[in-house]
């Protein structure tokens, strides 16, 4: 009978505490109700519908899935060439901006190079920068006449490459620009994980023999897998909803050629306001494209079994 | 007593906190505009047209304040704005709008205001294009179209017609110039398919004609006679930049570019689209009209309307606007005066204005504007290797995307 009192203590204390927690969570959680689940459902709801500029303040009706119908079985192939479109950048970028980090980590976690530090923050720079700025100076860079590159090319006795003017060079652009936007996230979550490998691992197994390649084979990228295949996961969604590079370089062009998921929807639902049924269509593209993303995402990280149980 | 470091974040936080509401309810809040206009001009023109609506229209009305947002990103603000009614007392925007924005009721018609006078201090073209279903809603204040500017330094007399054109492009491009500079966009492009007696859109039968026998041939006239002799960068902003940097002698461009080349000090002369000689027709580009709207969602009425029409029918100011920056002006008095007619600029954009087509009102030209565009874009990429993606075929698929979408819109 004694022992009943201080358990009860117990019990409100903890329950006081969890309660407290929960106080403390309502302020995030009303943003994230208002901020974003709200316009989640909103904009899968806007999918059913005809909204367009016209009627999208409340005069839009629903449609069922005909917008759906008319991406996935209407005969237009457009959804499909532009998905593949962007599968083919996922494809081709993420490999570079993991090679790309992987290197530059693996380089500046050499205890021989001096200066680290430094030369790390210094290659930091283009995630401090704004990405529009650095958008916008790779296309003055890329211009045919009067871009850097072209001049450069052009000092060493080679051709002028028409870079935003042809669908596979300007292809080949778009992944420059992402590798260089990118590379910094994959390097610092490289690096991090590089870092809790232990020195002694590679001290004995350089006594036995093994080359750097072997190490890094054998010792560091099976170390810093599971790190490494959350930053490649977490990459492949930003090159798959990659917006500011393709738009600003060449809206997706030339002819639309390379017009990527984001590109697509945005311009179906803003481009030309008096387009009937625009926004549902472009509202009910990005469901079918989240959907997609959510499904690769997460066969990613049950691959890497990143998941926590 | 030394802190703890918990307390100390606290503080910095608490300090944060405090600060930032003491902020937002103690900074002394301006007071809003009664008028609050939307603009998207460049920075010279802004500066021009601040100072005169501080001198000039603060002295006519002292009890009427203005505030003029000048935004690069106008069309979006719009779009975003309009619909929610969050949006400004009067922007400004060329005509061929009036459609998609008078149908969903997001300006308001100022048919209270109109009065006889004021209607018959417009060219008839300008105020046609400020009414819709009967109703004004709009007063305009510039027409614009595109020209051909020249560099007088590169070349002495502008061309009489296409073959003279055609002639002078060809001995530049020899050189190892560029022939013309010309940005690849179906608005600038559409003097051709015009001259040939195509259309993109037939505003009365509200139908394309993106396959006509006009289009296809202006079409292709155009990617024949330019083409092969243009920078493969199409985009506007690097094809000014060739005329600017000397690298061609010709540019096709509208009165919006000219203030530019004035800053740069550039010799240059403007001469009328030339005439088709094959065919023995004019080009005829399309025309829009500037125009200055009230939002439905206007704060007071009677004020914005007093500043809607100082900007548009003040002499001093149109007249300064014109000669400053190469408007051109819709109100006859202005067009009348010397000045104006001397001014090589000005009158030789008001006469391509009258040789062009107005662009169409209606909403549902927004549902062609897309297929013509990657039409064009696709044609001249392929140019001259079509394989089987002939003009004839790229067009008239245009034409079933236009018109598939248009059965969608009224169905």
């Amino acid at each position: 009978m004694e022992n009943k009192q201080p358990e009860r203590k117990i019990e409100a204390r903890s329950i006081w505490k969890t309660n407290k927690a929960y106080l403390f969570i309502i302020p995030g959680l009303l943003v994230f109700f208002v901020l974003n689940l709200y316009p989640i459902i909103f904009s899968i709801y806007l999918g059913f519908t005809d909204a367009y500029f016209g009627n999208i303040t409340g005069k839009y009706q629903f449609i069922g899935l005909r917008n759906f119908e008319k991406l996935l079985f209407s005969g237009d192939t457009r959804f499909y060439y532009v998905l593949g479109r962007t599968f083919l950048f996922v494809a081709t970028s993420v490999p570079l901006k993991v090679l790309f980090g992987l290197a530059l980590a693996v380089l500046f976690n050499l205890q021989t190079i001096k200066g680290r530090s430094v030369l790390r923050s210094l290659l930091i720079l283009p995630w401090t920068l704004p990405a529009v700025l650095s958008i916008l100076t790779w296309r003055g860079l890329f211009y045919y006449d009067f871009g850097a590159i072209n001049g450069i090319l052009q000092a060493i006795g080679l051709p002028r490459v028409n870079w935003l003017n042809d669908a596979t060079n300007a292809f080949v652009a778009y992944n420059i620009v992402e590798v260089w936007l990118a590379y910094p996230f994959m390097m610092t979550v490289i690096l991090a994980a590089l870092q809790s490998v232990p020195l002694e691992l590679h001290d004995s197994a350089r006594v036995d023999g093994a080359s750097a390649w072997q190490r890094l084979r054998y010792i560091t990228i099976p170390l810093i897998w599971r790190p490494l295949l959350f930053g490649i996961v977490l990459t492949s969604g930003a090159s798959f909803q990659a917006f500011m590079v393709p738009y600003l370089l060449n809206s997706g062009g030339p002819a639309n050629q390379n017009e990527l998921v984001m590109v697509w929807g945005y311009k179906q639902a803003f481009q030309n306001p008096g387009v009937y049924g625009s926004m549902g269509l472009a509202a009910a593209f990005f469901v079918l494209v989240s959907l997609i993303i959510l499904a690769f995402s997460y066969a990613g990280l049950k691959l890497g079994k990143i998941t926590v149980e | 007593m030394a802190l703890t470091r918990k307390l100390k974040i606290t503080i910095i936080i608490a300090i944060i906190v405090v600060a930032g509401i003491a902020t937002y309810f103690l900074w002394p809040k301006s007071a809003r505009a009664d008028v609050i206009v939307w603009i998207q001009v460049l920075p010279e023109e802004e500066q021009f047209i601040k100072s005169f609506v501080n001198s000039s229209f603060r002295q006519i009305y002292p009890n009427i304040t203005v505030e003029i947002l000048n935004r690069a990103d106008l069309k979006t603000a719009l779009l975003a704005a309009l619909p929610t009614g969050k949006g400004p007392d009067l922007f400004m925007w060329a005509h061929d709008w009036i459609g998609t924005i008078a149908e969903p009721g997001y300006v308001t018609p100022i048919d209270e205001f109109v009065t006889e006078e004021l209607r018959s201090k417009f060219l008839d073209a300008a105020w046609d294009a400020c009414t819709y279903n009967g109703s004004v809603y709009a007063l305009p204040y510039a027409a614009e179209t595109v020209a051909l500017l020249y560099n007088k330094d590169m070349v002495s007399e502008p061309p009489q017609n296409m073959s003279q054109l055609e002639d002078m492009i060809i001995s530049f491009w020899n050189q190892g110039k560029y022939g013309i500079a010309y940005p690849v966009d179906p608005y600038y492009v559409s003097a051709w398919p015009h001259g040939f007696g195509g259309y993109y859109f037939n505003d009365t039968t509200k139908t394309p004609g993106l396959n006509t026998t006009g289009t296809i041939n202006g079409i292709s006239y155009f990617l024949e006679k330019f083409q092969p002799y243009m920078s493969a960068d199409t985009g506007r902003d690097a094809q000014v930049a060739l005329f600017t940097g000397n690298q061609t002698p010709f540019l096709v461009d509208g009165p919006w570019g000219i203030g530019y080349l004035k800053e740069l000090n550039m010799n240059f002369g403007i001469t009328t689209l030339p005439k088709i000689d094959e065919i023995d027709a004019w080009p005829k580009p399309y025309t829009g009209i500037k125009v200055i709207w009230m939002s439905s969602s206007v704060y007071d009425k009677q004020k914005a309307f007093t500043f809607m029409k100082w900007f548009a029918t003040n002499e001093a100011f149109i007249k300064q606007r014109a000669l400053q920056f190469g408007f051109i002006p819709v109100l006859k008095e202005v067009l009348e005066l010397p000045e104006i007619q001397a001014d090589e600029i000005v009158s030789t954009f008001a006469k391509q204005v009258e040789m062009g087509i107005p662009m169409p009102k209606s909403s549902e030209m927004a549902l062609v504007w897309t297929p013509i565009t990657d039409a064009i874009n696709e044609l001249f990429l392929l140019y001259p290797n079509f394989g089987d993606r002939t003009p004839e075929v790229v067009l008239s698929e245009a034409q079933g995307k236009a018109l598939s979408a248009l059965a969608e819109h009224q169905g």
